[in-house]
């Protein structure tokens, strides 16, 4: 037994020094898509919309007038705009990419006469900006020290469980900063929900999240709880978790990053800050 | 004063059953009879206080016959067994007025109340006979009512042979025991117990007495191996007649050895005690071993009967030993474990046997594993069976903790002793008494988890309805009276030093158990300094510290833990009343959000246990089967069935070549009873022949 | 002549070539199940489904045996809305003519046990591959049966699930227990079920490609693999040899960074922190080195109908080369060591034994199959991608317990490395794809999975639309027998060594 006890000693530390500094061999993949806006001509949105395969790039109009409409909570990272047109459509890397409203996922590019006119932001209203201040403090006081979470895979394909799983391993090692994965609702503080909602598991899904004690977070991760996904029209689906909970965090991506989830765990308990943006411009709207 | 009121009691006794039998069966005379057992049995109690705090009384009958005499007396030793049947007596009585209803018909009713009431006043008779006459025949005519009484529900399947296995055993014991009275008093029944035990006698005949007697009561009590009977009388016998059984009659066994074995046969070889102590200590660890297998309720209860006798006979054993040692002040302790014990388990498993009766009566069942949830649906029950439980469990503060902690410091004593084989015999049977507790508080866990926690296992359970006003009335009282015990040392204690300190002739038993530290601070320094004075002016006691042999070596304060206890919990609610908002939320039992909850989806009684079934294999012989209900392959197996089986080593060694053998015999025999009218006359002639050959 | 056809010919079926290595047999109705069962004394059944809506729907059967690396089909069209049941000589077939009845209202006569297989509370007259989509959602509930009920003094059920304890994936398990012993484990699936088949039905390949990819987590390549080759062979195309070996590296790397996985898990059953913490840094690094070679950690992405979708990258490349020795000698030491703990070794030695002559009826695959003797490998038996031209080993075991698949995962895993290693030594310069032509027709397309063999059919329209897609991962096997290896006298503690021992998935089953 002892030898195992050496083993580990001579393996070294090998915990990511993300989020205190970035680490870009945790982040090698590509974790968002972000708009450059100036790139971008109504012909290639309409085409990009047309190959893209989960409607996250949808268009309202024609080539004359129109709009583009980009939604990350709805894009799988599958490349194929990315190919289409690079300068447009462009990856990145840097994984702070959990938001708080599913809006801010979303971005609007609309075109008159064949001119890119503006790109719109998602709309705050003023005291609506206050009271997210209000929640955010409130959350740090009651969460920040220490985060239990209840996971539950509501209809994954088991690409976030598994992302999920090397949270607790050395290379992410999520104990140090005061989040824990609990097997009961009964000491959760929140639920982490995978997956979309199907239905056998829409009622599972409902009775866990009563289980947990007030006050309780919920943190969706992953596309197919953001929007559906691929799977987002399917038969069997439910519906997007936010129809189902009020969602307080949301991590875009398929499966998202343990560094991207990381990032959205520490969103959720205020010790982080938002940074993404899909038009392109990075801290808050 | 005593004895007085031992009559009246008596007479109460028997107008109750007059008025059982003699009235028409209508409610009132059913209330009415019970009301007269009750009576009597407070009067008994109250007499039992008397004959505790007085000297020896005696009365002579002028009836004589051609064995003797008949003759009374009254003493402390048996002061004490008169109280533990008046307490127990008065809530069995509260208890059949309503119970006798769930037993049978009106005339079934009757007679249960008459016989009971018959039996009460045979108890009383018994423990107060002066002569070894009365004694035997007191004896005799309770086990031949306590087998009528066992067999009241004659027609259900299995009640008679457990009655006549009761009768049988009791019988054999019954013969031991006369020979055994034989030997002390020279073969004369009318010679009183005063005279037998001033007597010598040579050492060969006084151990053969002893054996015998160890051998005789050991059928009572439930000693191996005569404890067959037991299991199969308690289920079979409506619950009150249950509880008389574990509460009072098996104690008649006790008092009895105490009575020959302690008091009569003076001067005992340090063998005897040896030999109880071993039996003692054996049958408690079988008694608990199997109690933790059952799944029938009252089987369980019996085997912890079973259990709890043995540790009394072993603390018989320990008296024994000191007796032999010379040693008059461990031996009063050992015989104040052994009274208080008898007192304390009378009340307990009296209570348990009630509530079962409850449970059953609400149910329909006795079988634990489809029980359940009873707490919310039987709100007096519910708590005095759990109060009865955990006494009995030993859990402190209440009473059975205080003798089974006795019992174990009296067997620590063994520091104290010279001699090697005296002390590993102590200290062995110090260390399987303690595993015997600890079991005894598993199985305890087991019975009231599964019968009263959870969820109703099955529709009976989930539509129980708590039973009428008296027998919850009944269970309850001997709930609060173990907790009265509990919280004040004094009373329980008292009773048992006085008996302890007339039996051993030690002086000053009590002022040696429980110091007088209210009264004498001065000359406790220790047990003061521990706090010992505390509600000295509250409490109208002399003390209220236990302290077996000397401070240094153990103490324990009941009545303080109860306080402390009370405190705590005090101060927390008033926290948490304090402590602002909180606000409750009441859910569903998490249960991984399955989608459909069944009462199945919890551990049973029998589950709960299932891995001691491993852990004492070689005990319990205990083997699995596992099959599948299938047409074409395992695969598509639609129903398991799963068993499980063990023996019990007694029933399959001892009883069973018994029994076998005794039925080949008489097979073998019964090739003289050929049926022929010719073969008898020739049968009858030859005898005629041999006869007139020996004239 | 190969050894199918001959059987073919034994059983008086006429046949036809399909796709390259694909024989296809018609049979009439109602010699359906007698054709089926004669050819399945012979030849392992490999997957058994139905096709097609309203009155034009048929039955497939896909035979494979020993030593021949093609597949033999036997199809029939069916008029009815039943046929006659196979599993009563093929137990194998039971859970697929399960799925056969409730996805298409099928009925299977003379089935021993035609409950549900995933529609548990479920609606019974509804049945999804077949119905009108629209008005699923606004169904009522209906009541499952939970089979089989064990009966006996004292048993009890406790349930696990769906939600069970750390981040895990949905199923229900009931087990049934005397105490402590695990007398019954009655598994439940179907919670995670998307119906990825029915969704995919009239896209193209690369919509439905998406799908393909998402049908699993950790074996989403493996699938996605089977998948494409199935549209391309049905499209009669050709991909090439360089994407083929590149196809190949990223199949063991996915099998890599499963296996990784899985061996910690089973570490961390047996409370071997230190192991699986070992082993979740090894996984750890080959998603990095995914990462880095293909843009996605999990290989998503990387597949296109035709090839590839973009070119390995070059620092992937050098970045693979550096790290292979080291998970090399890593995973050497810890193999090393996991071999002489005895603790770990106790605790997997005997536990959830499959019984061979049991797991031979139900042709187990990977790993599991081949710790029952069932020596079987797709990447040696039915060999694609580039296989043909690798060398490696294949273990098989007979013991069945869960010492036999773990250190059957143990041997592939240096197997896998010995793959990548060879394939290093000649680096593939795939091209990204082009668009492929579409074309009609119907084809099998097969992989490797980690769990074992992933078989996928693929229908493809004129317009290169999928009419119907059948897939088939190794789970939909692997899950028959494991209620039975629960019940082989084993304790409630064992079950989570048990569990983590096969580590089959879920998401494969439910699909």
């Amino acid at each position: 037994m002892s030898r195992w006890v050496l083993r580990g000693l001579a393996s070294g530390i090998k915990t990511t020094s993300y989020p205190k500094s970035p680490d870009p061999g945790a982040s090698n993949a590509p974790a968002a898509i972000e708009l450059n806006v100036g790139a971008l001509s109504p012909e290639l949105a309409i085409e990009t919309a047309r190959i893209c395969p989960t409607e996250a790039i949808t268009i309202q109009g024609d080539a004359s007038t129109g709009s583009l409409q980009f939604d990350m909570g709805q894009c799988v990272l599958c490349g194929r705009c990315v190919r289409k047109a690079p300068e447009a459509f462009a990856y990145r890397r840097a994984p702070e990419v959990a938001v708080r409203r599913r809006r801010s996922l979303e971005t609007t590019v609309s075109w008159r006469d064949g001119r890119i006119a503006n790109v719109a932001p998602p709309n705050e209203p003023a005291d609506a900006l206050d009271k997210a201040a209000e929640l955010r403090q409130r959350a740090h006081r009651l969460f920040g020290r220490s985060l239990h979470l209840r996971h539950v895979d509501a209809g994954s394909c088991n690409g976030c469980e598994s992302e999920l799983q090397l949270l607790t391993t050395p290379y992410y090692d999520l104990a140090r900063l005061g989040v824990f994965f609990t097997p009961t609702p009964r000491h959760a503080d929140g639920l982490l929900v995978t997956g979309v909602v199907t239905r056998q598991m829409h009622q599972a899904l409902i009775a866990t999240y009563e289980a947990v004690p007030e006050p309780k977070l919920v943190i969706a991760a992953g596309v197919c709880a953001i929007g559906g996904g691929c799977f987002a029209n399917g038969p069997t689906t439910h519906g997007p978790l936010d129809s189902i909970l009020p969602v307080d965090v949301y991590v875009p991506g398929c499966p998202p990053s343990p560094s991207a989830l990381i990032h959205g765990l520490l969103l959720a308990t205020s010790k982080a800050e938002e940074r993404y943006r899909p038009g392109g411009a990075s801290g808050g709207a | 004063m005593a004895l007085e009121l031992v009559f009246i009691a008596i007479g109460c006794y028997l107008a109750g059953g007059l008025i059982a039998v003699a009235t028409p069966a209508t409610p009132l005379a059913r209330y009415f009879a019970a009301a007269a057992g009750t009576v009597g049995s407070l009067l008994l109690a109250v007499g039992a206080v008397e004959a505790l705090i007085s000297p020896e009384l005696t009365l002579q009958f002028p009836v004589s016959t051609p064995l003797g005499g008949f003759e009374l007396r009254t003493n402390p030793l048996s002061g004490m067994f008169l109280l533990l049947t008046g307490v127990v007596g008065t809530a069995i009585s509260v208890y059949s007025s309503d119970y006798v209803v769930h037993v049978g018909g009106p005339s079934r009713q009757a007679s249960l109340l008459a016989l009971l009431n018959l039996t009460f006043a045979t108890l009383a008779v018994l423990l107060a006979s002066g002569n070894a006459l009365t004694f035997l025949l007191a004896w005799e005519l309770m086990s031949i009512l306590t087998y009528v009484l066992v067999a009241t529900e004659y027609d259900h399947p299995g009640t008679p042979q457990a009655a006549f296995l009761m009768l049988a055993l009791s019988e054999i014991g019954f013969v031991a025991m006369a020979l055994g009275f034989g030997l002390i008093g020279g073969f004369d029944p009318g010679r009183d117990f005063a005279a037998i035990a001033t007597g010598g006698l040579p050492a060969g005949t006084a151990s053969a007495a002893f054996v015998l007697f160890l051998f005789g009561f050991g059928a009572k009590a439930g000693l191996l191996p005569l404890q067959g009977w037991l299991p199969e009388a308690h289920p079979a016998a409506p619950s009150n007649i249950s509880a008389l059984l574990s509460a009072v009659v098996v104690k008649m066994a006790i008092y009895g050895l105490v009575l020959t074995a302690v008091l009569m046969l003076g001067s005992p070889p340090i063998w005897w005690g040896y030999l109880a102590l071993g039996v003692g200590v054996i049958t408690a660890v079988y008694g608990i071993l199997f109690s933790l297998l059952e799944h029938d309720l009252k089987r369980a209860l019996a085997f912890s009967t079973i259990e709890n006798l043995g540790f009394m006979v072993a603390m018989i054993g320990a008296a024994l030993i000191f007796e032999s040692l010379q040693m008059p002040a461990l031996e009063a302790l050992a015989l104040v474990a052994l009274s208080l014990h008898a007192l304390n388990h009378a009340i307990l498993k009296g209570g348990l046997f009630l509530g079962a009766g409850s449970v059953q009566t609400a149910t329909g069942s006795r079988d634990m594993d489809r029980l359940g949830g009873l707490w919310r649906r039987m709100k007096w029950t519910g708590p005095a069976f759990f109060i009865v439980a955990t006494g009995l469990a030993g859990v402190p503060p209440l009473n059975g903790f205080q003798s089974e902690w006795l019992g174990l410091m009296v067997l620590l004593q063994s520091h104290s002793l010279h001699g090697s084989a005296v002390r590993l015999a102590m200290a062995a049977s110090a260390a399987i008494l303690a595993l015997t507790f600890a079991l005894a508080v598993t199985a305890y866990i087991r019975i009231v988890g599964g019968v009263f926690l959870g969820a109703g296992r099955s529709r009976e359970a989930q539509h129980a309805i708590e039973v009428s006003f008296t027998m919850r009335t009944a269970t309850g009282l001997l709930a609060g009276a173990a907790v009265v015990l509990g919280l004040l040392p004094p009373l329980g204690i008292g009773a048992a030093a006085a008996a302890a300190q007339w039996v051993s002739g030690a002086p000053g038993v009590l002022d040696s158990v429980l110091p007088p530290v209210f009264l004498h601070p001065e000359q406790f320094a220790l047990p003061v300094k521990l706090g010992g004075t505390f509600l000295s002016q509250v409490l109208p006691v002399n003390g209220l510290i236990v302290v077996p042999t000397d401070a240094g070596f153990s103490s324990i304060a009941p009545t303080y833990i109860f306080v402390s206890l009370a405190v705590v919990i005090a101060i927390v609610a008033l926290l948490l009343r304090l402590g602002g908002n909180r606000s409750r939320q009441t859910r569903a039992v998490w249960a991984g959000a399955i989608p459909q909850w069944e009462p199945s989806m919890q551990y049973t009684a029998t589950g709960f246990t299932n891995p001691l079934r491993f852990i004492f294999g070689s005990v319990y012989r205990s083997t699995r089967h596992i099959e599948g209900d299938y047409e074409h392959a395992p695969f598509f197996a639609r129903t398991v069935r799963y068993r499980h089986t063990f023996i019990e080593p007694i029933e399959e060694y001892v009883y069973g070549p018994i029994v076998r053998s005794a039925q080949n015999v008489s097979q073998r025999l019964g090739i003289f009873q050929a049926g022929s009218v010719s073969l008898y006359l020739l049968y009858m002639f030859a005898v005629f022949l041999v006869a007139l050959f020996l004239r | 002549m190969s050894g199918l056809a001959e059987l073919a010919e034994l059983a008086g079926l006429p046949y036809r070539r399909g796709a390259q290595g694909e024989l296809w047999a018609e049979c009439p109705e109602a010699d359906f199940t007698v054709k089926a069962r004669e050819l399945a004394t012979r030849a392992l059944l490999s997957d058994l489904f139905a096709c097609g809506h309203g009155t034009r729907r048929s039955l497939m059967a896909v035979f494979s045996t020993i030593g021949d690396s093609a597949w033999l089909v036997l199809r029939t069209d069916l008029s009815e809305d039943h046929f006659h049941s196979l599993t009563e000589a093929v137990h194998a077939a039971s859970w697929y003519e399960r799925e056969i009845a409730e996805m298409f209202g099928i009925r299977p006569e003379g089935h021993p046990a035609p409950q549900p297989l995933r529609l548990h509370d479920w609606p019974h007259r509804y049945h999804p591959m077949r119905d009108d989509l629209s008005d699923m959602k606004s169904l009522p509930a209906g009541h499952g049966d939970r089979v089989p009920k064990v009966r006996g003094q004292g048993v009890f059920q406790l349930p696990l699930g769906p939600v069970r304890s750390g981040p895990q994936e949905s199923a229900e398990f009931l087990f049934n227990s005397g105490g402590e012993d695990l007398v019954m484990v009655s598994p439940r699936f179907g919670y995670k079920m998307r119906l990825v088949e029915r969704l995919a039905e009239g896209l193209s390949v690369e919509q439905a490609l998406i799908h393909a990819e998402r049908l699993a987590g950790i074996s989403t390549y493996s699938n996605a693999l089977a998948f494409v080759q199935a549209a391309e062979r049905a499209a009669g195309v050709d991909v090439g040899r360089d994407v083929n070996r590149a196809r190949s590296v990223l199949n063991e790397l996915e099998r890599l960074h499963h296996h990784f996985g899985h061996l910690g898990r089973v570490a961390d059953s047996t409370g071997l922190t230190v192991a699986a913490a070992q082993y979740a840094a090894l996984k750890e690094e080959v998603l990095r080195a995914c990462a880095e070679l293909t843009g996605h950690r999990y290989l998503r992405g990387i597949l296109a109908f035709g090839g590839l979708s973009q070119r390995l990258t070059a620092a992937g490349q050098d970045h693979l080369a550096e790290a292979l020795p080291h998970w090399e000698v890593t995973s050497h030491r810890l193999e090393a060591l996991l071999e002489d703990t005895a603790t770990f070794i106790d605790r997997l030695d005997g536990t959830a034994v499959l019984l061979t002559e049991y797991a031979a009826q139900h042709n187990l695959l990977g790993p599991i199959g081949r710790s029952t003797g069932a020596d079987r490998d797709c990447r040696r038996d039915h060999p694609y991608a580039c296989y043909k031209d690798l060398r490696f080993d294949v273990l098989v075991k007979s013991q069945g317990d869960a010492l036999a698949r773990v250190r059957i995962v143990l041997f592939e895993v240096s197997q896998s490395l010995r793959i990548v290693q060879q394939i290093l030594e000649d680096w593939p310069d795939a091209e990204p794809a082009g668009i492929a032509e579409v074309r009609g027709g119907s084809a099998f397309g097969w992989a490797e999975a980690p769990g074992g063999e992933a078989l996928h059919f693929v229908q493809l329209d004129d317009g290169g639309r999928i009419q119907r897609w059948r897939a088939r991962p190794p789970a939909v096997v692997n899950w028959h027998p494991y209620a039975h290896a629960c019940a082989s006298g084993n304790n409630l503690t064992d079950y989570p060594v048990i569990e983590a021992s096969f580590g089959i998935s879920h998401a494969e089953f439910d699909r």
